[in-house]
């Protein structure tokens, strides 16, 4: 991989981190509109807007995170080829400071989350209504439980970036020499048919 | 990379950071002008907003004085000079150290105009008057602020924990896949 690619490709992760972030926020929309009870004609149309838009989010970070190196290719254009390599620990290292960075960035937008949920903790009962920022109320609806899982989701995810997200770097690195390695038992496979 | 190239982006990101925050801030006190001229009425709530705004800027001056002055001190702290053998851990942490302390950065800032922005909103809508009718979410605000205060505190110091643990685990995980994983693990 050369230097031009591996900034593309670190560019491209971090704007797949940020759609995948705009997609759990699809999701926690998509609940509050369905608590909020608009007028069935206006609601269908939002809530259509915002499940269409939270799939192309979601198709969009997958494309992002996980095959990116066509878009990048796409991006830095030919000349970029004849770039010289990068060294393979570059590549982890920038890996792996991506994740840290964008890890970041999420705990500290999120952080409200872990504070209301201090005060929830100690009233107890109105746990769940706490946490989603509903003030006193103690009804617990299916929608409550959903928005707490999408911030859950988010703290979590927040979490693994901050500690490197390992295994979607190791997968990144490995991905390459595995293609490499399952096309040259292919042919051998091939040949020996 | 050497550590002058290291010390150079250190030195980019760091000036990045400076006109990032003097653009917002101008921005934002554009953006103020006009709401006091077209939508705030009452004349205290216009001084408040006023207040508010020329702390920020103030604020966003000082950071800028800030990390100009000290950013030649700033980029040779995130570079800090190792020993000859181990330039390879160097540059790791170097780049960790950067994250780092550009993250805390932004976090300080983020934090005072937030804090600016809530103190003023408690102060138009009496202190009192508002821990009356919800104390638990002007605790909650307070107590945000301490923790995002802290955290970008330890950030801009360098994080020197989370530095060692990240260079730590970035070492590992090279020699891991340098040892040729893929064959043991076929997807």
């Amino acid at each position: 991989m050369t230097r031009p690619h591996l900034i593309a490709k670190l560019i491209l992760a971090a704007m797949g981190v940020y759609l995948l972030m705009h997609f759990l926020g699809g999701v926690s929309s998509a609940v509050v509109r369905l608590e909020l009870k608009c007028p069935p004609e206006t609601f269908t149309a939002k809530m259509l807007v915002i499940v269409v838009e939270a799939v192309i989010a979601l198709a969009a970070s997958i494309i992002l995170l996980f095959r990116p190196d066509g878009l990048a290719r796409m991006i830095t254009g030919p000349d970029a080829d004849q770039c010289e390599k990068v060294d393979v620990r570059w590549t982890i290292v920038a890996l792996r400071i991506t994740a840290c960075f964008c890890g970041l960035l999420i705990l500290y937008w999120r952080i409200a989350f872990l504070i209301v949920s201090v005060p929830a903790i100690i009233n107890g009962p109105n746990i769940l209504s706490y946490m989603t920022l509903e003030g006193q109320s103690s009804r617990l609806s299916a929608q409550t439980l959903a928005r707490i899982l999408v911030e859950v989701t988010k703290w979590f995810f927040g979490v693994y970036l901050i500690f490197g997200a390992p295994h979607y770097v190791r997968r990144q690195m490995l991905a390459p020499a595995i293609k490499k390695q399952n096309e040259t038992t292919g042919v051998k496979k091939y040949e020996q048919e | 990379m050497s550590r002058n190239e290291l010390r150079v982006i250190a030195r980019i990101v760091l000036i990045g950071i400076g006109l990032y925050v003097l653009l917002q801030t101008v921005l934002g006190i554009l953006t103020g002008v006009l709401m006091i001229l077209t939508v705030v009425p009452a004349d205290a709530k216009k001084a408040i907003t006023i207040t508010a705004f020329s702390v920020d800027f103030i604020l966003a001056l000082l950071a800028v004085y800030f990390l100009a002055r000290v950013e030649g001190h700033f980029s040779a702290k995130i570079v800090a000079p190792e020993p000859a053998d181990d330039t390879q851990i160097s540059w790791i942490a170097a780049a960790f150290r950067l994250v780092c302390v550009t993250a805390g950065i932004l976090f300080l800032y983020w934090t005072a105009c937030s804090s600016i922005a809530t103190l003023g909103f408690y102060i138009s809508a009496k202190l009192s008057h508002a821990m009356a009718s919800n104390p638990t979410q002007l605790w909650s605000e307070v107590i945000k602020c301490v923790i995002q205060i802290g955290l970008g505190i330890y950030l801009v110091l360098g994080a020197p924990s989370f530095v060692r643990w990240q260079v730590r685990k970035t070492l590992e995980q090279c020699r891991e896949i340098d040892s040729g994983e893929p064959a043991k693990n076929p997807p």
